[in-house]
């Protein structure tokens, strides 16, 4: 799988890089910038392109616009952006569109090998990926309004999964039990929060983000 | 700065000699008035007058005297007092034709006039007591020319014994003249026909100069005109109504009396309007302590001329405020005044010090003998400018305060950025960098079977991400990055999301000023933070909304309560902070009845 690391420390992004190596991706290029950015997904194509959220010359939003450029020029390349905090906004905003093949880290994850792989993977294979910690922030949020109390415990388990993009084996395999049993819980969760329950997988993860956003 | 003193600054020295000899004068012109009528009034009844006539006779020359003594003391910078007691004397002149000295008959006969002259001259110099044209100027000039020489070559050939209807006097036994050196009727009735048509000429002279006056009057000096023309006209008219009687007796019968009465009681009132007219402009001067109330809350420098035209009754009255960058005196609408020189009836009254006045009036000249006047509304003039200067520089310091204050906090807010770029460039990204370093340490030593090595390498991971969330939280503090990139709404929102109360947000979608958001975030942290820690809250609702200019942020729990702006550092300076960018906060907090924090912002 191919894939580019924009980020402007040099340090992080050469660790970013040798990691992605060792773990038998191929880094076909790296930038500090965005416009860099653009001209080389342009030219190597990668499967999968990591962007820094903060990039020069504000620091602010270069790499959330970047992401939805890349997304509008190449619909099929898959986008992981890294933030330094967990701003559920932007990501909920760039993947709200086209949820395939795009991803939402925290930075912190990058040090965990098999999270940052595994969300790689899953990105380049056209699923999506939302930090975990994103997904609680806004269960956290929701429940305060009070929507999610119909919701048992194992529900909104089986909820923050599909937030974060899992689809029905990945959160049968998490939770150990039976798919038949997550379908049960699916249907359900559907049912009290009043969504439409016949999605394909990443349709899901939009409602569902969408209906914890608010 | 010589120049800005527009002409005629004036001095209260003339002023004071004048009230001080006052006195004296006028206990004298009221003796020689007093001794006049009855000196007159003998006179006329010797010469044949009967009662009535003699003492409307008296009347009406004592009333001019009279007037003229009290307006020479209520105006004694107004020479109509004087003119008008100069009437009342010259009135009785002609009266001594009825004496038998000759010397007194004489002066009787060739002064006998000349309360006409002073007539037309008190008429003309009306209200101001000065003759302001050139015109009037020779029509009083003329006729006081008229009665000295035309009215002493008739008296040179006047003999009472030979022309008994020369005078308004039944003649019968007046003389001998004294003055008299050619005897000759012929002679005399041509000089006296000469003298009688030149003076109805200076008459009309005079009607023409009145009515010119009066036109180019503005209503000020019309209101201060009225009751002496209308009292002029009636009088005229009645003395009509009676020559006409005198010319064809019975033909209305018995109105005869009744309008020679009211020929009389207005003639009495003629000097009575004039007293009234010099008056009512007196009046003016206690109307201008009003300036200061009327202008009241509102003391623009339009408001300030409108009540002082008002007040003044002078429509045409104008304010220049000095501008040091025009170099000119600039009317309330900015634009230079056209008149900053007396003329044209129009007077200049510098307001402030002497040398420098820093505002003026241009005023009809009416006021220009009522010094006290002028000083009054000099004086309210210049309070109301002061207090708008004092107003107006009170505001811009404030403003210059404010400006300040908030360039101070806008750099405190620019600090407060880069330091937390500076963490996020450089200590939270080395740190991740350390885990990622500490993770492949971790995967080399898999297969190793140094417990103890292994637990370090655990212990040290914990400890950098215990440290990168610290830093995250610490840099969240410092300025969230949130806020930079998004606005108040996510920025409130993601504080919302980790606060320990359940917190409803909601914020308009609008950006604001960099200031004005970082404000209104901490002040958000703050409330919310009073909330989860003393309030006890079990929810909390925030709101951000634009209002008219201005941001408004709410934050309401449903806690304890009993928050006290006063004490506590947090909403202490969350309020000044607020106050030095002209914000506002508000904080309603009964016990048991909740909390909540109203943040008024000002912005664009």
């Amino acid at each position: 799988m191919r894939v580019t690391v924009t980020e402007d420390s040099v340090l992080l992004r050469e660790g970013l890089v040798r990691l992605l190596a060792e773990e038998g991706f191929t880094v076909a290029g790296q930038s500090e910038d965005a416009d860099e950015l653009l001209r080389l997904v342009d030219e190597v194509r990668p499967d999968v392109a990591l962007i820094d959220i903060r990039l020069p010359p504000t620091h602010t939003d270069e790499g959330v616009r970047a992401a939805c450029t890349i997304r509008e020029r190449h619909p099929g390349m898959g986008v992981l952006l890294l933030s330094q905090y967990v701003e559920t906004g932007s990501a909920v905003r760039v993947m709200s569109r086209d949820p395939r093949g795009f991803g939402y880290l925290l930075k912190d994850r990058i040090a965990d090998v098999y999270e940052l792989s595994d969300a790689v993977k899953r990105v380049g294979a056209g699923e999506s990926v939302i930090d975990p910690e994103v997904v609680a922030r806004l269960l956290r949020r929701r429940r305060a309004e009070s929507t999610l109390e119909e919701l048992t415990q194992r529900e909104r388990d089986v909820l923050a999964l599909m937030a974060e993009g899992r689809s029905n084996e990945a959160i049968a395999q998490r939770l150990v039990v039976g798919g038949k049993t997550v379908e049960t819980h699916v249907r359900n969760i559907f049912t009290k929060l009043g969504l439409e329950p016949s999605l394909t997988d990443h349709r899901r993860v939009l409602a569902v983000l969408m209906h914890l956003q608010g | 700065m010589r120049e800005r003193v527009p002409g005629g600054v004036r001095s209260a020295g003339g002023h004071g000699r004048a009230r001080e000899g006052g006195g004296l004068w006028l206990l004298l012109a009221g003796v020689v008035a007093l001794a006049a009528g009855i000196a007159g009034g003998w006179a006329y009844a010797r010469a044949g007058a009967s009662g009535p006539d003699v003492v409307r006779d008296v009347t009406v020359g004592w009333a001019f005297a009279g007037a003229g003594l009290v307006a020479r003391w209520r105006r004694p910078a107004n020479r109509t007092g004087q003119l008008m007691v100069a009437e009342g004397l010259t009135w009785f002149l002609g009266n001594l034709q009825g004496t038998s000295v000759p010397v007194l008959f004489a002066v009787g006969a060739w002064g006998e006039a000349l309360n006409l002259a002073v007539l037309a001259h008190l008429f003309l110099a009306f209200p101001d007591g000065r003759l302001t044209t050139p015109l009037t100027r020779r029509v009083v000039v003329s006729s006081y020319v008229l009665v000295a020489v035309g009215g002493l070559l008739r008296v040179l050939t006047y003999d009472p014994s030979l022309d008994g209807s020369a005078t308004y006097l039944t003649c019968g036994a007046c003389g001998p003249n004294a003055f008299l050196v050619h005897r000759d009727p012929a002679l005399f009735e041509a000089i006296d026909l000469v003298y009688r048509w030149v003076g109805a000429g200076l008459t009309v002279v005079t009607v023409v100069a009145l009515i010119r006056s009066w036109r180019a009057s503005c209503r000020a000096r019309r209101r201060a005109l009225m009751p002496a023309w209308i009292s002029v006209v009636v009088a005229s008219s009645l003395v009509g109504w009676e020559v006409f009687y005198v010319l064809a007796p019975g033909l209305l019968g018995p109105g005869e009396e009744a309008v020679a009465l009211l020929s009389d009681l207005s003639e009495i009132a003629v000097p009575l309007a004039f007293l009234v007219g010099l008056l009512r402009m007196r009046l003016r001067r206690s109307a201008v302590g009003n300036v200061v109330i009327e202008v009241g809350a509102d003391p623009t420098p339009r408001r300030l001329q409108d009540v002082l035209g008002r007040l003044l009754g002078d429509p045409s009255l104008r304010l220049g405020l000095w501008a040091d960058e025009a170099r000119a005196y600039l009317d309330p609408d900015g634009r230079p005044l056209r008149h900053t020189r007396p003329g044209a009836g129009l007077s200049v009254t510098p307001v402030g010090s002497p040398g420098s006045p820093s505002a003026i009036l241009v005023h009809d000249a009416t006021f220009d003998d009522d010094r006290e006047l002028l000083a009054a509304v000099g004086a309210s003039v210049r309070l109301c400018l002061e207090n708008t200067w004092l107003r107006s520089e009170a505001a811009m310091r404030v403003r210059e305060s404010r400006a300040v204050n908030s360039r101070i906090l806008e750099a405190a807010d620019r600090e407060r950025q880069q330091l937390e770029r500076d963490l996020h460039d450089g200590a939270q990204t080395r740190l991740v960098f350390a885990l990622m370093a500490l993770r492949r340490l971790d995967a080399g030593l898999s297969d190793s079977s140094d417990a103890r090595l292994r637990n370090a390498v655990a212990e040290t991971d914990r400890t950098l991400r215990m440290a990168l969330e610290d830093l995250r939280g610490i840099a969240r503090g410092i300025h969230p990055a949130v806020l930079t990139r998004e606005g108040l709404g996510p920025a409130v929102t993601a504080l919302a999301e980790q606060a320990e109360v359940p917190v409803v947000v909601s914020v308009e979608p609008r950006r604001y000023a960099p200031l004005t958001e970082s404000t209104a975030y901490f002040a958000v942290c703050e409330a919310l933070t009073n909330a989860a820690k003393y309030a006890r809250a079990g929810a909390v609702r925030v709101s951000a909304r634009h209002d008219d200019g201005w941001l408004v942020v709410e934050v309401a729990d449903d806690g304890v309560g009993g928050a006290d702006p006063a004490r506590g550092t947090g909403l202490r300076g969350l309020a000044d902070r607020l106050a030095a960018l002209g914000g506002a906060l508000r904080v309603t907090s009964p016990v048991g009845g909740g909390t909540r924090v109203r943040v008024e912002l000002p912005c664009a």
